[in-house]
């Protein structure tokens, strides 16, 4: 056996330290942090090739206020504890015969 | 040929072609006439299929002619809305995004009516992704506003348009139309057509647009509700290439129904707030017509459930889901309606749990519908409160005092049929809407025949049948 061999447990440890020393380095050469920017019209645009322009953005964050009042309607409904919702999963059948 | 012939039901045109007084390429070569001049005038038309439909009319005539009649749709030109896929034919989904869009594969209700001798003449004209951000706009298409017939500054309804138009003109035999949310309905009414939106799962969807895989439906619109009886029979049934369709069988005959005494219930409508003078004398008449067939009436109350609200997160998720393509790739912004990518790109951030929240409130609000319909055969109520509207405005200042019955209906998945019951006193048409429980098609369809052999209304014609049309 290699003496300078690892355990599995030993490397993971040696990785997690090492990790959270260089994290914790490159944290202190960073600016303060600005507060993440969790708007709706940011989570979009993250689906999105370019960001919104300025007028469907606009649009975008009223259509999505607008929803908040169907939202707040569709909550307010009491449901059944752990009822189920309206649709069944169809597991895919075999479609060759198995030999 | 007469002009008068275009205009006849499927089943008269039947007995037409299986006697041989008229053979299939004759009226095929006069629908496609039809199509060219009032059709694209009226912007129903998507996609002229001459060749195709030349083609299998000659098979027809060939078929007929050497005894293998294959029923009553043989050799009757049809129209698709162009969200089908069509082998070797554009699907456009009409959407500019999508201009250049072309399967090589028929969706399964285009090969079903192949199998059943129907000709395929054009694909027809839509609202772009059958509205699925939401539209603002009559013009929210790639092939512009549908025109309606009755008059060309109104709007034909979306998003099923080109379908209702061209059955109301005599552009086609009958249409396929699919409904979300009003799609067959609100065509059907808007252009005096019969228009039947079968149960969910009725109908294949195989090689249809997915704009909602749990709401979206596939149904005919015809001149009669006995062509829409013929037409379904076709087109239902199960088919493994859509878990979701079912294998309960549609059978109908209305001899087995036409004397039943079915117990309608009368869904609340409120004429006077909503300014629906003309929905109300309408209505009115028509109830007589089945107050004199003997039919009993209850009153009916919907339960107190979010149906719209449920209905509308279902469609806005599925929707947003079902265009990610579209919306990653940026082409949303290629819409003709900008309304619609604002709709799919919102849509984006709602939750599974409000989605989940919302198919739990849907499992709630069947089985409320279920109890309903203990109570009753069929509901009934006007399809919409007042006739088409202007084709120029934008819908968020023109769709109000509308009704309609579209949420809960199509939330729990219910067929419907929307027949005429006559006109504004402006002379546009007004539907009657009669909807069943769930895969009972049976029960609206002999309540829709009856009521149509004791009317005139959708035997009425448009004044636009003409070939000039001012637009």
């Amino acid at each position: 056996m290699n003496r300078f061999a690892l355990t599995r447990r030993q490397f993971h440890l040696a990785l997690m330290t090492s990790a959270a020393a260089l994290a914790a380095r490159s944290k202190a050469q960073e600016p303060p942090a600005q507060p993440a920017d969790t708007s709706p019209t940011s989570a979009v645009n993250s689906w999105l090739p370019v960001p919104m322009p300025p007028e469907q953005t606009q649009k975008v964050a009223e259509a999505v206020k607008s929803m908040q009042k169907t939202l707040e309607s569709l909550r307010s409904c009491p449901l059944p504890e752990g009822s189920e919702p309206a649709f069944v999963f169809h597991p895919y059948p075999l479609q060759k015969e198995r030999r | 040929m007469s002009d008068d012939l275009l205009f006849l039901t499927v089943t008269e045109q039947a007995k037409l072609l299986r006697s041989r007084k008229v053979s299939s390429v004759e009226l095929t070569q006069a629908y496609l006439q039809a199509l060219r001049t009032r059709g694209t005038a009226l912007r129903a038309v998507a996609e002229i299929t001459e060749e195709v439909a030349l083609q299998q009319a000659q098979q027809a005539d060939k078929e007929i002619a050497s005894g293998k009649y294959r029923g009553v749709l043989h050799g009757i030109p049809y129209g698709a809305k162009d969200l089908f896929a069509t082998k070797g034919i554009p699907a456009r989904w009409g959407s500019p995004a999508h201009r250049d869009q072309c399967f090589d594969y028929d969706a399964s209700v285009i090969e079903r009516l192949h199998r059943a001798g129907a000709v395929l003449v054009a694909k027809l004209a839509m609202i772009e992704l059958a509205g699925a951000g939401g539209y603002e706009f009559a013009h929210a298409s790639l092939t512009g506003a549908c025109l309606n017939p009755w008059d060309t500054t109104r709007w034909a309804g979306g998003s099923s348009s080109g379908s209702g138009a061209a059955v109301a003109a005599g552009a086609v035999g009958f249409a396929l139309g699919t409904e979300t949310w009003g799609s067959i309905t609100v065509p059907a009414a808007f252009c005096g057509v019969t228009g039947l939106r079968p149960t969910y799962g009725r109908v294949s969807r195989y090689g249809a647009m997915a704009l909602s895989w749990t709401m979206d439906k596939i149904g005919p619109m015809a001149r009669s509700a006995e062509d829409c009886a013929h037409i379904l029979q076709a087109i239902a049934g199960h088919d493994p290439r859509d878990p979701s369709s079912s294998d309960v069988p549609f059978r109908y005959r209305f001899s087995t129904w036409r004397n039943r005494r079915f117990r309608i219930g009368l869904l609340p409508v409120d004429f006077a707030k909503n300014n629906a003078t003309d929905a109300e004398r309408c209505f009115r008449d028509a109830l007589e017509v089945f107050k004199g067939r003997k039919m009993e009436f209850v009153e009916v109350k919907l339960p107190d459930l979010p149906f719209n609200e449920a209905a509308e997160v279902i469609i806005v998720a599925e929707g947003s889901s079902a265009f990610e393509n579209l919306i990653r790739s940026g082409k949303v912004n290629e819409l003709a309606d900008q309304s619609q990518a604002v709709g799919l790109l919102s849509g984006l951030t709602l939750s599974a749990v409000d989605y989940l929240r919302a198919m739990r409130v849907r499992a709630e609000a069947s089985r409320a519908m279920a109890k309903v319909f203990e109570r009753c055969d069929v509901l009934m109520a006007p399809t919409l409160l007042q006739g088409a509207l202007p084709v120029d405005r934008s819908l968020n200042e023109t769709w109000v005092n509308m009704g309609g019955n579209g949420g809960f209906a199509n939330l729990t998945g219910l067929p419907s049929i929307s027949v005429p019951m006559g006109f504004t006193a402006g002379g546009l048409p007004l539907g009657l809407e009669i909807i069943g429980a769930p895969y009972e098609e049976a029960k609206i369809l002999a309540l829709a025949q009856v009521f149509q052999q004791e009317t005139e209304w959708h035997k009425k014609r448009p004044p636009v049948a003409g070939e000039r049309i001012r637009t």
